[in-house]
């Protein structure tokens, strides 16, 4: 396992660097200038952020191993795929988080609680991290299958617009509140906006987590799909 | 040395889509020889390979390896087996060091004094990245890979792609030096068979999704053979037993058995005169596979010219 | 010792290797007591699988022109036996009948064949007393 995380760790690290460091100064010039409101000028570093690291990971994971071929190098090793699916999760989530953590320490740092309570801030920051973990749960189930790394981005991007319209949708009266649940933006969406009367705080939790274990689950079966290549 | 086949086949199947791969493949591959695996491009020799490590569930039938299955110990058998992959892409960026530093966890067997010794038979330079190595150095660390964990078998897909004379020359001799001479088995695929044969112990040829023969080198080579007779004789040589190609040549034909000895007797019986004619294994492959039973001229008609 | 194999020839690699050696011994280029080297060092530096070396090594022995020294690898033996001077002998007897056959293909009958002999022992002969000389 630890040779695997090194892997990609070697990889992906420097989209790490990179996110950090495109996050962190978006955060730490926004805030600075002042251009917006603290809090909404927060919500864009999020939504930048939730638009961007989940894409970047899950398309640099499998698909840009399988258009290079490499991936069939590992899969012929005596390891299973399950394993090797988890290093890649785990620089996933990495790769996700980290950037968040430096843009939320960077915001709050500059801004402290002259207009928005620091805590708020960093409650926001947290569910659009949560939200991104789920997306890219999703992201990377669904485009595992692919062999080229353009292809998974585009099928990432419309996924992203895809849940934000949808759980925009959710907002209707008419539609019951529990359904929200499902979405992987729903941590972002229900809590903290004027979202009345939505699920509680066990279903908003569990729910998602359930849906992205069994997503996880599927994508190590197909991992090792070969069968186009005859 | 268990007398064990190390690699089973029955009646296996495979498709993809529309395209049958494999339709019905026997095959048993004995411990400590050297097998090659002979099909045109194409007629499956990568999906049986494929199979065998437990990349691909066949549709139907059965395979064992060191008798095990591939469908459900596919860890177990890659941890015994060494496997040089055709045109393998490996992680460019790292170092060879590195890349060694990498497999090696994976096997309970390497090692590594053994890995530090080929590294330096094979003069590898240990600081350079991958991509930065020559064709012929990226083959020699496939194959140190493949051999550093001291496997029992070795399959080998086709490995002198894209190698010029001199290096697939050089990765025959590795072959016969730390494979054969560690009496390890060996399942070697090509297409080149005047390369496979001085190696191979036994081949195995894969025409359309099926084993059409399976037969030690020398024996392949003492009992199929060509005859030549004169163009009379013609009804007689279609008449032969393990018939694998008939031919008209001018006031000639010419027809290549499997059983030299029973066409003999035939032939002896018959009272023709005819030429036997050595055949090498490329021109064996080639009546195996593309042999015509019936008739046809190879050359137009001789005209009388009075 | 000198060994080629033609990898395309419909002769046997068996064949081609035991034929060499036996025309090595025959020439002078091997002689009696010399060390042939090991199996593995033949497979290895004719690229030829270690089991046809070790077939054809077997076959030169009980052939009588090598004999196998427990421990100290194979000799060319210092006494041709008589297996080996029968085997050259037909060795000779198949290239003979491979002559025959040629000529009745070319329309030579044996008279000419024989007049054509002599000429070419002679010519032969004499190349070679002038090889030694030079």
């Amino acid at each position: 396992m630890r040779n695997l995380l090194w892997k990609e760790w070697h990889e992906q690290s420097w989209k790490l660097g990179f996110a950090c460091i495109v996050l962190g100064a978006l955060a730490l010039i926004g805030m600075r200038s002042r251009i917006l409101a603290d809090q909404t000028m927060a919500m864009w570093v999020c939504c930048l952020g939730i638009m961007l690291l989940p894409l970047l990971s899950s398309t640099g994971l499998v698909p840009a191993e399988r258009s290079e071929g490499t991936l069939e190098s590992l899969l012929v090793l005596p390891v299973s795929a399950r394993k090797i699916l988890v290093a890649k999760t785990v620089m996933g989530i990495a790769l996700c988080v980290l950037p968040m953590i430096v843009a939320a320490l960077a915001s709050v740092l500059v801004t402290g609680n002259r207009e928005y309570p620091a805590s708020a801030m960093l409650g926001m920051y947290g569910r659009f991290t949560v939200a991104s973990l789920y997306l890219f749960i999703w992201m990377l189930a669904l485009t595992i299958h692919l062999p080229s790394e353009t292809r998974a981005g585009a099928l990432a991007m419309g996924m992203v617009i895809f849940w934000g319209l949808a759980t925009a949708g959710f907002a209707e009266p008419s539609t019951p509140r529990s359904l929200a649940a499902i979405s992987p933006l729903a941590p972002v969406y229900v809590y903290g906006s004027a979202f009345e009367r939505c699920p509680p705080l066990v279903v908003m939790v569990l729910v998602p987590a359930v849906i992205a274990v069994i997503l996880w689950n599927w994508a190590c079966k197909r991992l090792t799909n070969l069968e186009g290549r005859p | 040395m268990s007398e064990q086949p190390v690699i089973e086949m029955r009646g296996v199947a495979k498709s993809f889509g529309k395209n049958h791969v494999l339709r019905g493949v026997d095959l048993s591959v004995p411990a400590g020889q050297t097998f090659a695996f002979l099909g045109r491009n194409g007629a499956g020799k990568t999906t049986t390979i494929r199979m065998l490590l437990g990349l691909l569930k066949p549709d139907a039938g059965q395979v064992r390896v060191l008798g095990l299955d591939p469908r459900f110990q596919q860890l177990e058998i890659r941890r015994r087996v060494g496997y040089v992959a055709e045109d393998q892409v490996m992680f460019g960026w790292m170092r060879v060091k590195e890349l060694l530093a990498f497999i090696a966890p994976f096997y309970p067997t390497w090692d590594a004094a053994w890995a530090a010794e080929l590294v330096n038979r094979f003069e590898l330079p240990l600081a350079t990245r991958v991509k930065h190595l020559s064709k012929g150095q990226g083959v020699r660390v496939a194959l140190l890979l493949a051999l550093a964990h001291r496997p029992e078998l070795v399959i080998l897909d086709d490995p002198t792609l894209g190698l010029d004379p001199i290096m697939r020359k050089e990765f025959l001799r590795d072959l016969v030096s730390y494979l054969q001479g560690e009496k390890v088995s060996v399942f070697f695929s090509s297409h080149l068979l005047y390369e496979v044969e001085p190696v191979a112990d036994s081949v195995v040829i894969l025409d359309h999704g099926r084993i059409i023969r399976q037969a030690e080198t020398e024996d392949l080579r003492a009992n199929v053979k060509r005859i030549l007779a004169p163009a009379d004789a013609e009804e007689i040589l279609r008449g032969l037993p393990g018939l694998l190609d008939i031919t008209r040549a001018g006031r000639q034909v010419t027809a290549v058995v499997e059983t030299i000895a029973a066409a003999r007797t035939v032939l002896a019986a018959a009272n023709v005169t005819y030429q036997e004619i050595d055949l090498n294994l490329d021109e064996i492959f080639e009546a195996y596979v593309i042999g015509r039973k019936e008739t046809s001229n190879a050359q137009p008609p001789l005209e009388r010219v009075a | 010792m000198f060994i080629r194999i033609e990898t395309s020839s419909g002769l046997p690699i068996t064949r081609q290797i035991a034929d060499q050696i036996r025309s090595h011994s025959a020439s002078g280029a091997l002689l009696p007591g010399d060390r042939l080297p090991s199996v593995r060092q033949l497979a290895k530096e004719l690229a030829v699988n270690q089991n046809t070396i070790l077939r054809v090594y077997e076959r030169l022995t009980a052939e009588g022109l090598l004999e196998r020294r427990h421990g100290d690898g194979t000799y060319v033996s210092n006494a041709p036996s008589r297996g080996q001077a029968k085997a050259q002998r037909e060795l000779l007897i198949q290239e003979i009948d491979r002559l025959g056959h040629r000529a009745l293909d070319l329309g030579v009958d044996a008279a000419a064949v024989h007049k054509l002999m002599d000429e070419s022992f002679a010519r032969i002969q004499k190349e070679r007393a002038g090889n030694r000389k030079g």
